[in-house]
């Protein structure tokens, strides 16, 4: 078939249509491809973030292309997060500590969260980036899952005890969450994203039960995904975490891409949402040689992945989880090219 | 109430998460001068045996771990100043924490809780840390056992550097040292030299007490 473009490949792998190629992302941010480091200034300067996206886009020639868009959990808490070098910001201490911490949360409106300094760094990022790269570039935005958000907000740990004794608490700060980033998903779509990208570790079976997700995140995750798809975007889920559980679940959340971790087989996982769900992932980055090989092992690694699917659509190659940004460039690079090598001419 | 009931409600209290009900067993436990050591041996670890069992067969998650060990922990906070040191039956000791570079500190965390639960004197000295503080730990305490974590690519190069301060020191044939954490694989271990690898808090312990038993 003739060559399609990034947007068509994609299109038609999440439909289950036939594609010249398996559509590749690469996640991650790179931004000392630039020459910057990922910090405070980093994340508030769009100019910057653009044009790591689109030094990304250049360098490693993959089918889309994230650009960073967050700020929303900070603007909600009405909290500061520290910025370690090179590392994700944080709340050091929890924020949210009490119900009356909970009650006293405002959910910002779409213009507030656009006032506030990062966030609006991220949407303007998005514009310039849409902008260079033209309507055919998928670009990739984010939109945290709301248990992930809840640990940031609370800790961990005492968001696990939470659960265990206090659920309803739980349900009332996750609503706040889930508002919050619905109003943030529908600024990103609005400045140029066509891919919201949700993950959610800590609603995983690696840390609550498959009933508790089914009562307790299963639909906040599904009114974020119903948000992306009045937005007009597509979305990709990430349960990340000791998936198979619930992996009947995962239907029901209607994203249209379930982006797997190396704990579920991409060719599993292939057979399971035939014709339903998008799949993707399939790049092991614990044990395989993104981090720790070279480009020839890397190429190796992808042809074994590629020969072994079932399914020559229906999927989106890229690693099963975010990639530190200490991952050798060429690693990546070595990477995106296999795939176009070995994915090439597939039908279905 | 009988030595059998107040161990049974113990061992209760951890399993079902109930931290009032561990602090009522440990107050009957005195009253009835039961022996703390015992209380905590075969009440409350015995109950966080169970949950150890439930969690590695998907049976308890997070929220219920998370319980059971406050419910642990409170029954241990009153039995504590009761427990009659006994000569040649020290705990083995472990240091742990997140190497330099990293914050994120769950996964060493629920590590910590069932290493104690399991019988283990751990001594967690945080997130952050730096090989040094590491080194230094492990000769102060004269710990038998290093766990390492790192939950990033970027901070797990820092195990390596542990590994090489614990041989330029000299102490590194005195304690075993174990790593984890979500970037971590055997692969990994082994290139950098560690004793052992596991893949979550279960595997964790069952390591701790193979190399303890290796060493001994």
């Amino acid at each position: 078939m003739s060559t399609l473009t990034h947007k068509q490949r994609v299109h038609n792998a999440i439909k289950w249509k036939p594609v010249d190629r398996l559509p590749v992302f690469t996640g991650g941010t790179f931004p000392k491809l630039i020459g910057r480091n990922y910090n405070r200034d980093y994340l508030h300067d769009a100019d910057a973030i653009a044009q790591t996206a689109l030094k990304q886009w250049e360098v490693f020639e993959a089918d889309a292309v994230g650009v960073g868009s967050g700020g929303s959990l900070e603007v909600l808490a009405n909290a500061k997060q520290v910025w370690p070098e090179n590392d994700y910001p944080m709340f050091l201490e929890p924020v949210i500590k009490s119900r009356e911490d909970v009650d006293n949360l405002h959910v910002p409106t779409e213009e507030e969260l656009a006032k506030d300094e990062r966030v609006a760094a991220g949407l303007k990022a998005i514009q310039i980036v849409r902008k260079a790269l033209g309507p055919d570039v998928p670009l990739t935005g984010m939109a945290t899952g709301a248990f992930n958000s809840a640990g940031k907000l609370t800790g961990t740990s005492e968001l696990m005890r939470w659960l265990a004794q206090d659920p309803e608490l739980v349900w009332q700060l996750n609503l706040a969450i889930t508002q919050t980033t619905i109003n943030h998903v529908k600024l990103q779509v609005k400045a140029g994203i066509d891919i919201i990208h949700m993950p959610d570790a800590t609603s995983s079976p690696a840390c609550i039960s498959p009933k508790q997700f089914t009562k307790h995140a299963l639909p906040h995750h599904k009114a974020v995904i119903q948000a992306i798809h009045d937005a007009g975007a597509i979305a990709k889920f990430h349960p990340c975490g000791g998936e198979y559980p619930i992996i009947d679940q995962l239907a029901e959340t209607k994203a249209d891409i379930l982006h797997f971790t190396e704990l579920v087989d991409l060719g599993v996982a292939q057979k399971i949402f035939v014709q339903r769900h998008a799949v993707a992932g399939g790049v092991d980055i614990v044990t395989g040689p993104l981090f720790l090989g070279g480009p020839d092992e890397v190429d190796a690694y992808i042809k074994t992945l590629i020969e072994g699917l079932k399914f020559k659509t229906g999927t989106l190659i890229m690693p099963s989880c975010g990639l530190s940004p200490n991952i050798p460039i060429e690693n990546i690079v070595a990477y995106v090219k296999a795939v176009k090598k070995y994915s090439k001419g597939s039908l279905r | 109430m009988s030595k059998e009931l107040i161990l049974k409600k113990f061992t209760d209290a951890v399993v079902n998460g109930d931290e009032d009900l561990a602090v009522e067993a440990a107050n009957e436990a005195i009253a009835s001068n039961l022996d703390a050591t015992e209380a905590i041996v075969d009440g409350l670890s015995k109950g966080m045996g169970i949950v150890g069992e439930y969690f590695e067969s998907q049976e308890y998650f997070l929220p219920e771990v998370i319980v059971a060990s406050e419910a642990f922990k409170a029954g241990v906070k009153i039995l504590q100043p009761h427990i009659k040191v006994q000569q040649g039956t020290k705990p083995s000791k472990i240091v742990i924490g997140t190497v330099q570079g990293d914050t994120h500190d769950i996964g060493k965390n629920i590590v910590g809780i069932m290493l104690g639960a399991a019988g283990f004197e751990v001594i967690d000295v945080g997130r952050d840390v730096s090989p040094k503080a590491f080194v230094d730990k492990v000769k102060e305490t004269n710990a038998d056992l290093l766990g390492l974590s790192a939950l990033m690519t970027t901070s797990m190069v820092n195990m390596k550097k542990v590994l090489a301060l614990l041989n330029e020191e000299g102490v590194r044939g005195q304690v075993k040292v174990m790593i984890g954490g979500a970037a971590i694989s055997q692969r990994y271990a082994d290139e950098i030299g560690a004793d052992g690898y596991s893949v979550d808090a279960v595997a964790a312990v069952r390591l701790a007490q193979k190399l303890v038993a290796v060493a001994a």
